[in-house]
């Protein structure tokens, strides 16, 4: 059940599990999850709170918080096992290699280091440059993301600069060192619709400038529709289902999916009054009280005895289109 | 909409927030949060009311609530200046107009359970006996679609969707005839946002209630909406029936809103409109057109015009010289 492959991917993920041990019992945060990002691709990974999306890609950075471990898998990011590297060997390739981006830019850039400190620290630390040349390559760095008087920016503190500013800092510090791999955890969900344009634009410009691969992870399906060219859903800590772009939303096959999709609002090119919103039924589930069979059971109009009792496997339905739900394709 | 008298009547509506200048500094500034703000909601209307962080949209909900007092401005709620309303006058009306509030998290007592929280406004306007009441909390959580149970439970038992139900039955409990709807989706999942919009609608066409429906979401806008309001800077700048603004808005603003919508289906090529740069401060303004900054079909006369609503025809308006020419 491993999904499709390219013969050199940039990250290939194996059977990843990072599991939560609490008070209240085992929380399965990232289960049994295999995925890979093509270099200069981009991943889009989707679902909502809780699912485990933003668990997955800090196990590939190891930034797991306890009391979270990662029980098991294989990390293997450029033909190299990222499992098997001790912290300090991990610290060089994260910032440098594999960089992030957050979600909330206000609380991820240090309060008390201005924007371009911050920046010219990862220079000085990853590619050992002088102050002097790590400030020029800043100012750089800014003019490229859109940071209009970068001179004057660098020695503004986060809290002077407006969301889409401190964003457009983010992603400089993040492409400072030329990474092969960007996480992009809901890097617009914090900012307006017309400041989220200009960033997807310019992550889509950046990537394409200097061929970055990208795992763009959103609950936003119109992001993802037009950013990534595969897409993994997730749902209770599982790939539930996994497939080009244009596959799954030309046929999405699993009921989690279709259902996502069918409780957005659409409407009549003549002006016709919109239809009623196809809800899905139910409430996401806890993930210490998930079902025995399928996780998405509970709320799927679909629902079938097997579902009850045997979670389906991540299966290929269709060439490239992987789907992990019992029923055979005919919804 | 067939000629009517409106509802609610908002005109030239103002709020400034006093800024400190710096401790020294015997400047007064003050952020125009709502700017000279007027339109109409009628009986059983549905108007969105759109707009970036910081446009003011919030606040205007709540200036009609009287939530926060207003600078400056009328607010005619069926005829009657409510802000000025005296304290008791103003407890009565409260009973015609309520809010649903964004975080259903915060929104909600942790330490009152779901039946006290629910049967408070009845307390509050000394409405029935205690069975009485109780039979009322009852029928609104069958409206709502929760489980009798949930009386004795507390807000923490329960998911974030289930808890904005609990938030609209406070809403409607007394029967208003407005609402207040500010954000009531943007904190839920994906898939709980169509059940709660679901729901408002329901509602709605059952007791004909007027929504102002406060949301940057605007497919959900457009969904939900007769009328949709577009605010920046403190300011509507276009005003239509939805269809009609979605599908031909005028003021370049509202053009740009549109165009960067994502659109779920990979086989769509939009071309959003990009903006340059940022909203400008609220508190130092730009002379001329609020817009001019931004505006991709500025002209020389928007650096000295600040543009009123200009009419387009009887239900689309916009703050843009170039309609008025």
């Amino acid at each position: 059940m491993t999904p499709p492959s390219d013969s050199h991917p940039i990250l290939q993920v194996k059977n990843l599990k990072t599991y939560f041990y609490t008070g209240q019992g085992t929380v399965k945060a990232v289960d049994d999850v295999s995925f890979h990002v093509g270099r200069g691709q981009v991943l889009g990974v989707v679902g909502e709170s809780g699912c485990g999306k933003s668990m997955t890609s800090l196990s590939v950075l190891r930034l797991v918080p306890p009391p979270g471990k990662i029980v098991s898998g294989d990390l293997l990011f450029d033909g190299q096992s990222l499992s098997g590297l001790n912290s300090e060997a991990m610290r060089k390739i994260r910032g440098k290699e594999i960089s992030m981006i957050f979600q909330e830019p206000m609380t991820s850039l240090n309060p008390v280091f201005t924007a371009g400190e911050q920046v010219a620290e990862m220079l000085r630390l990853h590619l050992n440059m002088n102050r002097k040349e790590a400030r020029e390559r800043t100012y750089e760095l800014f003019r490229l993301v859109g940071i209009p008087s970068e001179e004057k920016r660098y020695d503004d503190y986060p809290h002077q600069l407006s969301g889409g500013m401190r964003q457009r800092v983010m992603i400089a510090m993040a492409i400072s060192c030329n990474p092969k791999l960007i996480f992009a955890d809901e890097p617009t969900t914090a900012l307006d619709v017309t400041i989220q344009a200009q960033i997807l634009n310019l992550l889509h410009d950046l990537k394409e400038k200097f061929n970055m691969a990208m795992v763009l992870i959103s609950h936003d399906l119109g992001i993802i529709a037009e950013s990534a060219n595969e897409v993994a859903v997730m749902y209770a800590g599982k790939i539930v289902e996994y497939s080009g772009t244009k596959g799954l939303f030309a046929n999405p096959l699993h009921p989690y999916t279709r259902g996502l999709l069918e409780s957005l609002p659409r409407f009549d090119e003549n002006g016709g009054k919109p239809k009623r919103l196809k809800a899905i039924a139910g409430v996401v589930p806890r993930l210490f009280d998930l079902p025995a069979g399928c996780p998405f059971e509970p709320r799927c109009p679909f629902v079938m005895p097997v579902c009850k009792t045997s979670p389906p496997p991540l299966e290929e339905k269709e060439p490239g289109h992987w789907a992990s739900c019992w029923l055979e394709n005919k919804h | 909409m067939e000629k009517k008298k409106p509802l609610l009547s908002v005109s030239h509506l103002k709020k400034y927030f006093p800024v400190k200048a710096g401790f020294f500094s015997s400047e007064k500034k003050a952020v125009h949060a709502v700017d000279d703000v007027s339109f109409d909601l009628f009986e059983g209307e549905v108007l969105g009311l759109v707009g970036e962080s910081g446009s003011g949209k919030s606040t205007a909900g709540r200036l009609i609530l009287r939530l926060i007092e207003a600078t400056e401005g009328e607010v005619f709620f069926n005829g009657e200046n409510i802000l000025k309303a005296d304290g008791k006058r103003l407890r009565s009306l409260r009973k015609e107009m309520q809010i649903i509030f964004q975080d259903p998290y915060s929104s909600l007592n942790p330490r009152m359970t779901i039946g006290k929280i629910l049967e408070e406004p009845f307390i509050i306007h000394q409405m029935g006996n205690k069975a009485e009441r109780k039979e009322k909390v009852l029928k609104l959580l069958e409206k709502i679609g929760l489980h009798p149970d949930a009386v004795s439970r507390y807000p923490h038992e329960f998911s974030g969707g289930q808890r904005q139900r609990v938030g609209i039955a406070r809403a409607i409990s007394l029967s208003p005839r407005l609402i207040v709807a500010d954000e009531p989706i943007s904190s839920l999942d994906v898939s709980i946002q169509a059940q709660i919009i679901n729901l408002l609608e329901d509602l709605q066409k059952e007791f004909n209630l007027s929504i102002l429906f406060i949301a940057h979401d605007l497919n959900m806008v457009r969904h939900l909406s007769n009328r949709v309001a577009v605010m920046y800077l403190g300011r509507i700048v276009e005003l239509a029936r939805t269809e009609d603004l979605f599908k031909n808005p005028r003021h370049p603003y509202t053009e740009a809103l549109l165009s960067a919508i994502p659109v779920p289906d990979p086989e769509k090529r939009r071309n959003p409109i990009l903006l340059s740069g940022d909203i400008p401060s609220p508190i130092d303004l730009p002379e001329g057109c609020r817009f001019q900054s931004r505006c991709p079909k500025k002209i020389k006369a928007c650096e000295t015009n600040d543009p009123p609503l200009y009419s387009i025809n009887e239900d689309h308006q916009a703050a843009c010289i170039l309609v008025k020419n």
